[in-house]
């Protein structure tokens, strides 16, 4: 066994618990515990068996290569988070900017009454 | 006081840092008989809200700055609660002449348009720097191909509106590219749109305060995100 295949599972161990702990405390939704618990037990099992998983990732996806694969899939799910955080943050701008507006006309009303 | 026949126009000004300016443009615009005026003060770090005030103008304040699109939509905001009939947009940085309100006005009182557009284009005499012209060509372009309408001055920040505009217009980005944005929208709420040819100034510090290269950027990412992901 690899260095890397006992510190990466402490590492996503950790991470895993630190995602259980926001849904506990009603940070996170089911389907967000859901989506991380999946991510972190797949990085947990690519790196204890890191070839069988990769060479059948990349037969399934049809390349020759399993680094490939892997760096393929690895690019889809950091774009994905990327897009998903770019759509956040362009709601909770939104969202100030509401709360901005209705904070403004509401001090106009207390002024006017 | 304001004219009779104004009594049911606001003229909205979104403002940040602009205690320089703010004084004189408050002036012009009495002297043309609008007393409804509003300052949306976008959290400025001068005076300008409490000039403002002094010079008999109603102030909203913003408590964290959120840029002229978040402005000009709390204006239009104001104008829907207070049930105004029409509203003028007009920048504070004294770039636009308000002599020009009563065109807009005119215009839009001919009852065929929702929404009439200051264009600094149309007028040979304006003087415009180069880059405000490539700057407002682009996003001309940007706007004609999202909307399918051919605007010649999208930028501008004079525009009139009439009640119908005023209930129906909601704009969801806050920084310059509101202006496109406002074009857009208002095709897909088929609302009419016309131009009148306006006179406009620029000055050292006005061309500073404007739009640039990011800007053009940004108008398209928040078009993109705001008319085809979320609608």
């Amino acid at each position: 066994m690899e260095t890397y295949q006992i510190l990466v599972p402490i590492v996503a161990l950790a991470f895993w618990a630190y995602t259980i702990f926001q849904f506990i405390k009603g940070r996170s939704s089911i389907v967000e515990l859901l989506f991380w618990s999946l991510f972190w037990l797949l990085t947990i099992a690519l790196a204890l068996f890191p070839d069988s998983i990769t060479d059948r990732l990349a037969r399934w996806l049809g390349m020759k290569s399993n680094i490939n694969a892997l760096v393929f899939l690895a690019l889809g799910i950091l774009f994905f988070l990327q897009f998903r955080l770019y759509f956040l943050i362009k709601r909770q701008n939104s969202i100030i900017s509401e709360l901005v507006r209705k904070l403004a006309l509401k001090e106009d009303e207390k002024d006017e009454a | 006081m304001n004219s009779p026949k104004h009594d049911n126009t606001l003229i909205v000004i979104p403002a940040y840092n602009e205690a320089t300016h703010i004084e004189s443009l408050l002036k012009k615009i009495r002297q043309q008989g609008f007393d409804r005026i509003l300052i949306v003060d976008d959290a400025s770090e001068d005076d300008t809200a409490a000039i403002a005030r002094a010079n008999g103008a109603r102030v909203i304040r913003h408590v964290i700055n959120r840029g002229p699109g978040a402005a000009t939509q709390s204006g239009i905001e104001y104008a829907r609660m207070h049930n105004y009939a029409r509203m003028v947009t007009i920048d504070a940085d004294n770039q636009h002449d308000p002599e020009d309100i009563a065109k807009l006005l005119e215009r839009l009182d001919r009852g065929d348009v929702d929404l009439v557009i200051g264009n600094r284009f149309m007028r040979g005499d304006n003087f415009i720097p180069r880059s405000r012209v490539i700057y407002n060509g682009i996003a001309n372009l940007i706007t004609f191909l999202f909307s399918r309408h051919w605007i010649s001055d999208t930028q501008s920040g004079m525009k009139a509106l009439n009640r119908k505009a005023i209930e129906n217009t909601q704009l969801g980005t806050d920084g310059f590219e509101f202006c496109s944005e406002w074009v857009i929208k208002a095709g897909l709420m088929h609302l009419r749109i016309a131009e009148v040819p306006i006179k406009v100034y620029y000055t050292e510090e006005s061309r500073k305060k404007g739009q640039g290269f990011l800007t053009g950027i940004r108008t398209l990412s928040s078009l993109f995100h705001q008319l085809l992901l979320r609608h």
